[in-house]
């Protein structure tokens, strides 16, 4: 497929517009929810595919580019404990479907409402997440390591470290998309964050992955054109920005991950 | 415990439905509620799927390394015009209990109770009712191409399958229910994976090309990213599972029969 022209970070959906107070509210005002079943005449008719297809080679796809992921450290934390914040934390969880939220901009896959067209809907792209509600960042954030973990082990820096916890259920999808880190870049515009260079005032702006549950069965993480391995708990990965992948839970036991957006200080 | 297969599968499946809109109608996913993560984290529906994977032959560390053991020339256009003019006869069902019998993680209802439900599991196929299996046959290319492969020609059965975006079929291993149902006068066995006219396989023929996100995990292992007409064994008795996550249709087909010959039709 031609490219007709390729989208810089900066322009697929990077200046975030504050989050909803309602934490509630993305479940309640969901367009997802109430959309209709798109069936296989529908698309076969429609053809929505081309269109997100079409965006997905202006963010950067192919069908060649390969990535080998490799964990560069493994901490040392407690499934359990996770599992019992999210328990005792339902309050400050962000539960929402894939679709545009009220702080997205630009020209990104979730503006152009491109996955609901092909067919994901409220019950195939659940997410539970927790760090932008709340005290969660804060909790989480010790859940991984003390501040010496974060500054020696992790290398990000500590005091802007912004973390989500992410929680799919068996059947729940992370479509095809880029990281933008808009919410990281809207919360640190103290440090002159610019998405286009990965760059701020601090150094480097970088994406990791750390994997709370060990890798089961179905889970999956598709870096462009390649697998992530069967990763074991605290195990951390780089997650190069802006490069396409996708992710899903389609075993038995839940999928846990948490990913660390932040500058890089070591 | 390791399970015994043909003792958890000697009953034979039901009939299907005469009318295959019977399996939306009645479908008790379609009207399940949706299972939230508390509920999960409070019953844990897991641990009893995962027990009966684990005793069925699942494991989390045996590899597959899969390689294509043919190439059949597909034109991929005749499929689509196929599924077009074919909707009366295509069965469109969710991952749920219909004509299955025997203990099974869709008898057991473990995929429903672990979230899976009608939007993310709904599958549409051909190769069941009016004269679709015959069409397919020849859409594949026809007895030589079947018989190339070293199947039986006319106990070889053929299922088309499309998945849309955001459709999954969870892990599963395959116990050939239909074709068993179907083929009882040669004394098929599921432990052997043997019946009177030789051994029962099935294997995987890719229709569109591999794309983002089009998953096939077979065993701990991904499959590679195949091209159209590419033909692979899936191994007798292995879990495996798929999905589409990506953007486009996944079209794949599979042909369940016995293998009585050699493979003719080495890769391309």
């Amino acid at each position: 497929m031609e490219v007709k022209k390729k989208l810089k970070p900066s322009e697929i959906n990077a200046n975030y517009g504050d989050l909803p107070q309602d934490i509630n509210s993305y479940i309640k005002d969901s367009v997802m929810a109430k959309q209709p079943e798109i069936d296989l005449w529908d698309f076969m008719e429609a053809r929505p595919d081309k269109l997100y297809e079409e965006w997905a080679y202006e963010v950067g796809s192919d069908l060649t580019t390969k990535h080998e992921a490799k964990t560069f450290t493994r901490l040392d934390i407690k499934e359990k404990d996770f599992f019992k914040f999210m328990k005792e934390n339902r309050h400050t969880c962000q539960k929402k479907y894939y679709e545009a939220r009220p702080y997205h901009n630009g020209r990104s896959e979730l503006t152009e409402n491109f996955p609901m067209k092909v067919g994901y809907n409220a019950r195939n792209t659940v997410e539970y997440n927790w760090g932008l509600y709340g005290d969660s960042n804060q909790q989480v954030k010790d859940l991984l390591g003390t501040r010496k973990v974060w500054e020696e082990q992790i290398g990000i820096d500590y005091d802007t470290a912004l973390i989500r916890l992410l929680a799919y259920m068996p059947g729940m999808i992370l479509p095809w998309h880029v990281d933008n880190l808009g919410n990281w870049c809207r919360n640190n515009k103290h440090l002159n964050p610019d998405i286009d260079t990965q760059m701020c005032d601090l150094g480097p702006i970088k994406r990791y992955l750390v994997a709370i549950t060990d890798w089961h069965w179905g889970h999956v993480i598709q870096f462009q054109n390649s697998y992530f391995p069967n990763y074991k708990s605290g195990e951390v990965f780089d997650l190069p920005i802006p490069q396409p992948h996708c992710s899903a839970n389609m075993g038995m036991k839940m999928k846990v991950t948490c990913s660390i957006s932040g500058a890089k200080i070591k | 415990m390791k399970l015994n297969k043909s003792e958890l599968f000697k009953e034979i499946y039901n009939d299907l439905p005469k009318d295959p809109g019977d399996l939306i109608k009645n479908s008790q996913m379609a009207r399940h509620t949706e299972v939230t993560l508390e509920d999960f984290l409070e019953t844990r529906p897991d641990k009893e799927w995962e027990e009966y994977a684990l005793n069925t032959g699942a494991d989390i560390t045996s590899e597959y390394n899969a390689q294509p053991l043919s190439r059949l020339k597909i034109n991929q256009k005749a499929f689509e015009q196929f599924m077009a003019s074919n909707i009366d006869v295509c069965e469109k069902k969710y991952y749920e209990k219909t004509y299955q019998k025997a203990i099974s993680e869709l008898t057991l209802n473990l995929p429903m109770q672990c979230g899976y439900n009608h939007r993310n599991t709904c599958e549409y196929n051909w190769g069941e009712y009016g004269d679709t299996q015959e069409k397919l046959k020849e859409l594949l290319g026809g007895r030589k191409a079947i018989e190339g492969l070293g199947f039986d020609y006319n106990t070889a059965s053929v299922r088309l399958l499309a998945y849309l975006p955001g459709q999954i079929l969870p892990w599963h291993f395959d116990n050939m229910g239909n074709w068993f149902k179907k083929n009882q006068g040669l004394n098929p066995n599921l432990d052997t994976m043997t019946c009177d006219l030789g051994d029962i396989k099935r294997y995987f023929i890719a229709i569109t090309d591999w794309h983002w996100g089009h998953v096939l995990q077979i065993a701990n292992s991904y499959f590679p990213k195949w091209k159209s007409g590419e033909v692979y064994d899936i191994p007798k008795g292995v879990y495996h599972l798929s999905a589409n996550i990506g953007i486009r249709l996944k079209l794949t087909a599979s042909i369940t029969g016995v293998v009585k010959e050699k493979n003719k039709t080495p890769p391309v």
